[in-house]
């Protein structure tokens, strides 16, 4: 069956390579997208493995908390909209290194650019691939470290191959299946409930571990208040996420900051218990119960 | 090519350019403040604290009113781009469509 969508996949990329004829179709699909295909694909971008599986855990250990972290997903794209969106459309250029070296030293801005997304792409692409080759050694039985590589290599050939247009319309077909697995989903788990927000959310606090306490920001995690300041104003250097309370107060001790002192009160909070964390847990995704939010449950597809 | 630089000439010389730009940029940082500015509020908020968002929606029910705050942030957002293609889509487009008319000109 894997078998089966690879080559449907092959299929796609193979057609879009014989149409694929200069550097404009390579990077925009030479224009032969509509915007809804666009938006469609955008869309479909944005529901990878990371929103998928990555804010689905993240929702189902620590309740609100994981939530809050789906709101800055968000957020971003509007600001993308309003802010860059004209300007690199007017450039008439296509990727990031031509419109920052437009009119500025070439050479250097292109490394820079270069050495700069891919820093970018490569974390992100850790968490994808790690994504990815759990779901096919779920979902076809294939041994994990098989899986991630021949993931990896099926990427590369397509893009390499198809360019914009396989990319986006395989996009477009894995927003189409998203958007209605996970309605499907949706709408099957609440009829469970008798279409209730609240029957569905009070069974789930009776079987977490959490409980009640995860309806409501700051429970799950003592240093959650912390985090999520870091996440929320990444320029901010003193504020990064520590792996440990201790080792930040620390740092800011030996580096003398003068927010030592703020440091301090936030740290000496009443700490609530918290429970391990997503690190004790390794369980696979087919064998964790239902997640205990609807929109979670909206943004997993079956 | 002279004939670019004279129709870039033009298009900057049009006063209709330089209201479209005004009226762009103020709009685009508008939109971005009524953006950003609950975002991080609700940031800071439930962060700094985070009791305010553990009252209950309904007597006896068990859903907090952070989950619908929340879940409203990420729909404003995404109305707010459905507001700013319109306005583009619209009025901004036609206002660049009788600038290059008449540059071409």
């Amino acid at each position: 069956m894997f078998l089966v969508f690879v080559v449907a996949t092959l299929g796609i990329t193979k057609w879009a390579a014989g149409k694929t004829k200069t550097t404009a179709d390579f990077y925009t699909a030479g224009g032969g997208i509509t915007g809804f295909q666009n938006g469609l694909a955008i869309a479909g971008d944005y529901m990878s493995a990371a929103t998928l599986l990555g804010l689905t855990s993240m929702v189902y250990f620590k309740g609100y908390d994981g939530f809050i972290y789906a709101v800055c997903f968000f957020i971003g794209w509007p600001i993308i909209l309003f802010l860059m969106a004209e300007r690199l459309r007017n450039l008439g250029k296509f990727t990031f290194a031509d419109i920052a070296s437009y009119r500025l030293d070439q050479n250097r801005i292109r490394t820079f650019a270069a050495i700069g997304s891919l820093t970018v792409v490569c974390f992100y692409l850790i968490v994808q691939m790690v994504g990815a080759g759990q779901l096919i050694q779920l979902l076809f039985g294939l041994e994990y470290n098989i899986a991630v590589v021949v993931v990896g290599l099926l990427m590369m050939v397509y893009v390499t191959f198809g360019g914009m247009t396989a990319t986006t319309w395989v996009q477009i077909i894995k927003a189409c299946l998203l958007l209605g697995g996970g309605i499907t989903l949706m709408l099957l788990t609440l009829s469970q409930f008798g279409w209730s927000l609240d029957n569905l959310f009070s069974k789930a606090i009776e079987s977490h571990k959490l409980g009640e306490k995860m309806m409501a920001p700051g429970f799950a995690d003592g240093r959650s208040g912390l985090r999520l300041l870091a996440v929320a104003r990444p320029a901010l250097r003193y504020r990064r996420p520590a792996a440990h309370h201790d080792a930040l107060l620390h740092r800011a001790e030996r580096q003398g900051s003068p927010q030592v002192g703020v440091l301090r009160h936030r740290l000496h909070r009443p700490v609530l218990p918290r429970h391990h964390g997503p690190r004790c847990r390794r369980r696979s995704p087919s064998s964790a119960p239902t997640p205990p939010s609807s929109k979670a449950a909206r943004s997993a597809a079956s | 090519m002279s004939q670019e630089n004279n129709i870039q000439a033009k298009i900057r010389n049009n006063p209709k350019f330089a209201e479209l730009v005004g009226k762009r940029t103020r709009f685009a940082v508008l939109l971005s403040l009524v953006v950003l500015v609950p975002y991080y509020t609700f940031m800071f908020l439930v962060s700094t604290q985070p009791q305010l968002f553990a009252a209950k929606l309904a007597e006896g029910g068990v859903i907090t009113i952070g989950w619908p705050i929340a879940a409203l942030i990420v729909i404003g957002g995404w109305l707010l781009t459905g507001v700013y293609v319109s306005r583009a889509n619209g009025e901004f487009d036609s206002i660049t469509e009788e600038v290059l008319k008449e540059a071409r000109k």
